[in-house]
């Protein structure tokens, strides 16, 4: 289980009125293992900002994260990847364009591990690569020596998806991942993504902008508005509720 | 792209044929001469070498060809210079400490006993040019001033008790004269300061530095760093009547107010006797012993000292009609 | 014109020279392409690395330990560099200009303006020289047995879990980080290993040339970044890592045979291979963008053209 115990978050600005932007305002959340949690929230409203803490780019202003019994507040982000796999919105950010399909495998399966004076491209590790690439149905499998770049968008995430799930990651954090993508290509990187997450039972967290989805996806459902969360719906909400009463609801937050 | 490769190289080759006077005349003596950097003095000696060949029967283009490399102070182009002068002349001339050192270093790798004659090098004892065992076919002249002769020059002028050496600290020759600077000051009972530089950019604030420390006299030695920027001096020495001692005779003119000088030409002009023997056969250069400049001359910037309302006493404008 | 010399120059120099800086190249490299950063500390660490070997050898040091003094004095350099820039958040490039500046004090301190090696001491290359005496040769063959290690060492560290783990953390750090790689950790090193083949090419050619004065860094940064480039315009720069070494030994022999070939042009002025290097550069640098306007100007010719035929 994973706990977030009142996360405040706060940035420095450079604004003369207001010196300070309080981003995260006392966020109390517990994960349970297996979770797959739809996240959404108007611009702004601090998600990004909340995945960014969790996975160790931030360091909270005020609280406390706990992985299962471990306190990881004060773990530099490389020292908590060990627990976090990550996909970015930005398909170029996951993986590293210059290098081989095979190279960005490799350094995806030593995450949290201590890499070591040893070839990292061994031809043993060629067989897995192809193992979990070849459900996928993109042909990526047969050209592990051929750089990134050559890949397209939705090929560039689902194998960063891939990468995260390389080794198994206590928490899969999705930010925004089919955003940049066409509507075709995203469907395809979602279903690929409920694979993933069913297949390993991967507690998963993803912020989305399509309220469908938001919906549709997952088995709890959490509205951030203004560095709070105002909704915390469990799978019987999220089948009741349709889009418009999301957006009421956020008219209620906004409001107040 | 390795087709533009190949065109650039056979352009440069073909470039190579078609340029420039092929000295192939047999008969044609090759002359280098490898030039550290431009600079008045530096210029004076090659001058004044090229002249005496002249006067000794060389003339180039006659009997003679002369190739001028100079590498403006980079390093890595010196030796590169170096080789390629070594190997295609008879006798190579270097101009500075370290144009002798990479045309000897060149001469050794090559294992070609070519005559080597230097100049304009302060120390060449100590910069290895001479002493080495290795190398024994080299000669030529060093332009050691007399530092204690210029420093006794402040003592001429009553107002004068605190002198201090200004020179860039990374050129061993300047280094060497502040040192001398230092001791004379000693016997002639004036008080020393070192203002070191390291970067043109500096010269200035170390100036102005010196004047609110009270300092009424600067040493300039021979320092290629200094005697290239010596004009921007020139207004704030005559602003605070602050008189500057040059060992180099063509910064009094630039600048400075009065100094007894290598004189460059005459330092070239020794060199290029040597060389006429050596061209005549009737010596080798390791038989030849390096000689020391005797020949000094003083300078007197009179619109200086007009400037700053003192006279020049008698008994410095005796020494110029000695010479 | 006396063919001999000149090929008798170009077949000495061009090895020699192109050996040494293909080590100061991948230096260069490593800071350039691995790190993605602009280092000038180059211009003090490598008269600072030629100043030690020479100065070591003079108070009766090993050469070869006194070239090993040249490299660990130069990854000293480059741990401060590193650290200037991550721990005090001191921009790379100002770092690196801060140890330029700095090294100039202690060149000229160490040195008083110049170095050389002192009759009856020895170098590398004159002990291997007893062996086959030819001093060229000895030093084309000791030179060839550095880069023929190093550039393999170099090949295999940066294929290891490691090495892979340093490239990545130049190229893309959120991925990085996000791996579990400790980003700053790699920068550092990465600056040491980079310092130490600049020290190492450094101390080369301070034995090579046997004297050296404190300026002899000034205008290196430029040698290396121009060979570096003209191994990518000539080789392509979209290669695996393997070849992207190849290209920097290649580029540097090149580069040397360009400038020796200049050098050799009769009544030919060092003066203007200022401007020539310049303008080499230019060219090396702006290949690839040169290459598309000519695409570009040859598609519009065709397009013209086929206008013109339908109107008729």
């Amino acid at each position: 289980m994973i706990e977030l115990k009142h996360i405040y978050k706060d940035f420095n600005t450079t604004s003369k009125v207001n010196p300070i932007n309080h981003v995260l305002k006392n966020v109390n959340l517990k994960i349970n293992d297996g979770d797959f949690i739809t996240i959404i929230g108007s611009n702004g409203s601090g998600k990004t900002t909340l995945l960014n803490t969790i996975a160790g780019h931030f360091k909270p202003t005020k609280g406390s994260i706990f992985f299962d019994k471990d306190d990881v507040t004060n773990l530099k982000e490389n020292e908590r990847a060990k627990y976090v796999g990550r996909v970015f919105q930005d398909p170029t950010v996951g993986t590293i364009s210059d290098i081989s399909i095979e190279e960005n495998l490799a350094l995806a399966r030593k995450r949290g591990q201590k890499r070591k004076l040893v070839w990292a491209l061994k031809k043993d590790y060629i067989q897995p690569y192809k193992d979990v690439l070849k459900p996928l149905n993109l042909g990526i499998e047969n050209s592990l020596h051929e750089p990134v770049s050559t890949l397209s968008g939705g090929q560039r995430q689902a194998l960063t998806l891939i990468m995260a799930t390389l080794q198994k990651p206590s928490i899969l954090l999705l930010d925004e991942h089919t955003a940049a993508l066409d509507p075709k290509t995203s469907k395809k990187i979602m279903d690929l993504t409920t694979k993933l997450v069913t297949e390993n039972h991967l507690t998963t967290l993803m912020i989305t902008h399509n309220m469908r989805d938001a919906l549709k996806y997952g088995n709890r459902i959490i509205m951030i508005s203004d560095g709070k969360i105002i909704f915390d719906g469990d799978e019987k909400a999220k089948k009741s509720l349709t889009v418009d009463d999301l957006y009421k609801k956020f008219d209620q937050a906004e409001g107040q | 792209m390795k087709k533009i490769a190949i065109g650039m190289i056979s352009l440069s080759l073909l470039g190579m044929m078609f340029t420039t006077s092929c000295g192939k005349s047999s008969g044609k003596k090759q002359i280098g001469i490898l030039q550290v950097a431009t600079h008045d003095a530096l210029d004076l000696c090659r001058k004044g070498f090229v002249s005496a060949l002249k006067d000794g029967g060389f003339v180039d283009g006659e009997n003679i060809t002369i190739t001028t490399q100079n590498p403006e102070g980079d390093s890595t182009k010196q030796v590169s210079a170096a080789k390629s002068l070594v190997l295609n002349s008879d006798l190579v001339f270097g101009i500075s400490t370290g144009s002798a050192q990479a045309l000897k270093s060149a001469a050794v790798d090559f294992e070609k006993d070519i005559p080597i004659l230097f100049s304009a090098s302060t120390d060449p004892v100590g910069s290895n040019i001479t002493t080495s065992s290795e190398y024994e076919n080299i000669t030529g002249t060093s332009d050691a001033g007399d530092t204690k002769k210029n420093v006794s020059l402040f003592t001429y002028f009553s107002n004068v008790d605190k002198v201090a050496c200004l020179y860039n600290s990374a050129e061993q020759n300047s280094q060497i004269q502040k040192e001398e600077c230092k001791s004379a000051c000693a016997d002639f009972n004036l008080s020393f300061e070192d203002a070191g530089i390291t970067s043109a950019n500096q010269i200035n604030s170390a100036f102005q530095g010196l004047v609110s420390k009270g300092v009424d006299g600067v040493f300039i030695p021979t320092d290629n760093m200094v005697a290239e920027n010596i004009s921007l001096l020139k207004d704030i020495a005559v602003e605070n009547k602050v008189i500057l001692v040059c060992a180099d005779t063509s910064l009094v003119a630039n600048g400075g107010s009065l100094g007894f000088g290598v004189d460059y030409k005459g330092l070239g002009e020794q060199t290029g006797m040597m060389a006429i023997d050596i061209l005549n056969g009737t010596k080798k250069a390791k038989d030849i012993a390096w000689e020391k400049t005797t020949s000094f001359s003083i300078a007197i910037n009179d619109e200086f000292f007009t400037k700053i309302g003192i006279t020049v006493p008698d008994e410095i404008k005796k020494m110029m009609l000695v010479g | 014109m006396n063919w001999n010399a000149i090929g008798y120059f170009l077949l000495s120099d061009v090895p020699v020279q192109g050996l040494i800086w293909a080590i100061f190249a991948l230096g260069v490299f490593v800071t350039y392409r691995i790190l993605d950063v602009a280092d000038l500390s180059v211009e003090g660490v490598f008269p600072l690395a030629a100043i030690l070997s020479i100065g070591a050898i003079n108070l009766g040091v090993d050469p070869l330990l006194s070239l090993l003094i040249s490299v660990v004095a130069g990854m000293a350099v480059g741990f401060l560099n590193g650290v200037l820039h991550i721990y005090l958040k001191i921009p790379s490039l100002l770092s690196g200009i801060i140890i330029m500046i700095s090294l100039y004090t202690v060149n000229v301190v160490l040195s008083s303006g110049n170095i050389s090696i002192n009759s009856g001491k020895q170098t590398i290359f004159t002990i291997f020289n007893q062996l086959i005496n030819n001093r060229i040769l000895s030093q084309i063959i000791i030179l060839f047995l550095f880069v023929a290690v190093i550039f393999v060492v170099v090949y295999w560290f940066f294929g290891t879990e490691y090495g892979l783990s340093l490239r990545a953390s130049g190229k893309n750090k959120t991925m990085s980080k996000a791996n579990g790689i400790n980003t700053h950790n790699r920068y550092i090193v990465g600056m040491i290993i980079a310092t130490a083949f600049i020290a190492l090419a450094g101390g080369l050619w301070g034995q090579t040339s046997k004297a050296t004065a404190t300026d002899s860094g000034k205008g290196t940064i430029v040698i290396g970044l121009a060979i570096v480039f003209l191994g990518e315009v000539i080789f392509g720069r979209k290669l695996n890592f393997k070849k992207s070494l190849i290209s920097i030994v290649l580029g540097s022999f090149i580069y040397w045979l360009i400038m020796d070939i200049i050098y050799s042009i009769p009544g030919f002025n060092t003066n203007y291979t200022f401007l020539i290097q310049a303008v080499f550069i230019t060219i090396v640098v702006a290949a690839p963008r040169i290459k598309k306007l000519f695409a570009h100007m040859q598609r519009h010719k065709n397009s013209e053209e086929e206008s013109e035929v339908t109107k008729i």
